[in-house]
């Protein structure tokens, strides 16, 4: 007892310290000016003089002679260039071309855009330049307002939380972890057996099959389809495959997840009789949605073909979601199913969660519609991310950039490795209850 | 020689709500009340047991006496409250027949299921096929459905499975009164056939011929305690004696 409650301190405490970390390294710079007391000032756009040369907007910007080390532009400026440059003059009216300046590092964070310079001049004349619409609100000299970034907060938060939950695991469980390796060995048989029973017992008695796992989520994207190109149109590409390639992610991990959660209930039978390790039953229930999911995969190509959608190279990387998937369903599979045998609650709860997942997910709409406030909403939603990797990569020929790989992977690790503390703790208790 | 099953001071405890609480509400609300109050029953009490490869173990006692439990920690299925029990070699349970069985699937698919249970590959189970259905007397029936066999029916198949290959340590739980008694023979022969050849058996039943018969060893428990242990002749007269009277 003593030893999982240290063990829940210290997680804690690191996911705390994760955190202020994460805060920490991108508001560096600004809490650099403040210790050394540099003046903030705060310009409106209005104050600003813009002017445009060749493909790059200046902004010239007074600061009264005052040192600045960074400069902060808010406002909506996503499509800024990596690089920008700066010059500085005594007069306002000073022009040179913004290929004569310093160059300058711009970070984006969130919406803003910082930008380090580090100098002092009555003027200063900054050269942005972006590659489509931006909006610039106001700027900041010496900003030392502390940067919240959830990217950043995430990863080092979860990041760090995942290095000490594995060296916790591997210390204090040493031992006791060996009964999750009998996987590989003597109960191989046992899964891909249950696995053929599922798929005989979901079949049996039906003319088509199997097939119907590829038939079904046709059908289903015929209903979808004929609903919302009439009743509600998005301004989607392919309507069809938008939506097929987003609910065979979350379908897979709905159908996981739903069948799991009764799996150790409806073992009970095996459970009081024989000796087989537990956690056989949610590993088994999730292989097999996953295999349902590959069937299903079938449908997709099917539409990608009828539709002539062109093809992309990148689309081989489709297995990376759907493993992150996985293991993301893994984890949450064992979570469920252990609570659920001392709370039955949870089996009529879920399914009305998974509806509402389901709407926070973007499968039928478009990330674009959603307001501001939503979107902070959907990026803790890890579903997010393995649909629209999955999108990129099939639908879009894009490889999404290393942070979005990381979330995707911190997520379904911390899923994992949170259930399965969760499922070992409790499982010597299961057949007390069921 | 070396002792198989080591079972070290081994103590059995259960919560017993006097109602179940199955819900979160119900839960908070007893919770709030102060209600969550659990009875201890103690199934096991200090039970210490070490038994040597080969050896052929009764263990008699009336209802309620935990012998089943004991058994279900041996095998593994329980863990016990307090103490240990180490294990050496494989185990076949056959705490109850047809345990793992899928109802809606045919007897020749249930033979790879249930062997996958105990951890037996396809292609063992392939080979073994033919022995199994001779046993269980089903070779008719291999191809129909389980749920619509007769108790008797899935009793059989579940032992010829189970006892299939041999085991370093069966365990028998009052399986032998299903059947017929020509199957019931056919049965004890089996296991017979497997003590002659090194198999170390624990054996519950209420029927004392049985345990008198097949038995070298045997373990009294009264509520949860040890309360003999020695040779049959000696422990079966006194138990005879003092439940009888």
């Amino acid at each position: 007892m003593t030893k999982t409650k240290i063990s829940a301190i210290i997680c804690l405490v690191v996911f705390i310290i994760g955190a202020i970390i994460g805060v920490y390294l991108p508001s560096r710079a600004n809490l650099d000016a403040k210790s050394k007391g540099y003046k903030t000032t705060e310009i409106l756009s209005a104050d600003m003089n813009e002017t445009q040369s060749g493909d790059a907007y200046i902004y010239t910007v007074a600061t009264q002679g005052e040192y600045v080390g960074q400069l902060k532009f808010e406002g909506s400026l996503e499509n800024i260039e990596e690089t920008a440059s700066f010059y500085t003059s005594d007069t306002k009216e000073q022009l040179l071309a913004a290929e004569n300046g310093h160059l300058a590092n711009v970070s984006l964070k969130g919406g803003d855009a910082y930008i380090t310079v580090d100098c002092s001049s009555p003027y200063l004349h900054i050269a942005l330049k972006f590659e489509g619409d931006f909006e610039v609100k106001s700027a900041t000299l010496n900003p030392t307002s502390l940067v919240f970034s959830f990217t950043s907060i995430f990863i080092c938060s979860c990041g760090l939380l995942l290095v000490a939950s594995a060296i916790l695991i591997f210390t204090l469980l040493r031992g006791s972890l060996s009964g999750y390796t009998e996987i590989a060995g003597k109960y191989r048989h046992l899964v891909s057996n249950l696995i053929t029973r599922d798929l005989k017992v979901k079949y049996r008695r039906s003319m088509l099959g199997f097939l119907w796992s590829i038939l079904n989520p046709l059908l289903m994207a015929l209903v979808i389809n004929a609903v919302f190109q009439n009743l509600f149109r998005f301004d989607i590409d392919y309507f069809i495959v938008y939506y097929l390639t987003g609910s065979l992610i979350f379908n897979f991990m709905t159908e996981a997840t739903t069948s799991s959660l009764v799996s150790v209930l409806n073992a009970a039978s095996l459970i009081k009789k024989v000796y087989i390790p537990k956690y056989i039953f949610p590993l088994e229930k999730c292989l097999f949605a996953f295999v349902n999911m590959l069937f299903s995969s079938v449908a997709v190509i099917i539409v990608i073909f009828i539709q002539r959608m062109p093809l992309h190279l990148t689309a081989l990387l489709f297995f990376f979601p759907m493993v992150c998937a996985f293991v993301f369903s893994l984890g949450l599979s064992l979570m469920l199913s252990s609570v659920n045998v001392f709370f039955r609650d949870i089996g009529h709860l879920y399914s009305v969660w998974t509806t509402a997942w389901m709407y926070l997910t973007p499968i039928i709409y478009p990330v674009s519609i959603l307001p501001d406030g939503l979107m902070t909403v959907m990026r803790l939603n890890p579903m997010y991310y393995y649909v629209s990797y999955f999108r990129d990569v099939v639908m879009y020929g894009i490889v999404p950039d290393v942070q979005t790989h990381l979330i995707c992977i911190i997520y379904a690790l911390l899923f994992f490795v949170f259930g399965l503390c969760v499922f070992k703790k409790q499982q010597d208790r299961f057949i007390l209850y069921i | 020689m070396a002792n198989v099953i080591e079972v070290k001071d081994v103590t059995m405890r259960f919560n017993m709500s006097k109602e179940r609480v199955d819900s979160m509400k119900e839960y908070f609300i007893k919770m709030m009340k102060r209600q969550l109050n659990f009875e201890e029953f103690i199934a096991l009490k200090n039970v210490s047991l070490s038994i040597e490869k080969g050896e052929v173990v009764g263990i008699v006692g009336l209802n309620g006496s935990g012998k089943s439990t004991l058994l279900k920690v041996i095998s593994g299925i329980l863990r016990p409250s307090q103490g240990s029990a180490t294990v050496r070699g494989t185990i076949s349970p056959l705490i109850e027949l047809g345990a793992g069985f899928d109802y809606d699937l045919t007897a020749r698919e249930n033979v790879f299921l249930n062997g996958s249970v105990l951890g037996f590959s396809k292609q063992t189970m392939q080979k073994k096929m033919d022995e199994i259905i001779d046993f269980a007397e089903l070779r008719d029936f291999m191809d129909v459905a389980i749920k619509n066999y007769s108790s008797g029916m899935v009793a059989r198949l579940g032992f010829s499975i189970a006892t299939i290959t041999r085991p370093d340590i069966l365990i028998v739980d009052e399986i032998l009164a299903v059947g017929d008694f020509l199957f019931q023979q056919k049965c004890e022969q089996r296991i017979a056939d497997m003590m002659s050849g090194g198999t170390t058996v624990i054996i519950v039943s209420h029927s004392l011929d049985q345990i008198e018969r097949l038995c070298s060893r045997v373990v009294w428990l009264e509520k949860g305690v040890v309360k003999m242990d020695g040779k049959t002749a000696e422990v079966c007269e006194l138990y005879k004696n003092t439940t009888t009277r």
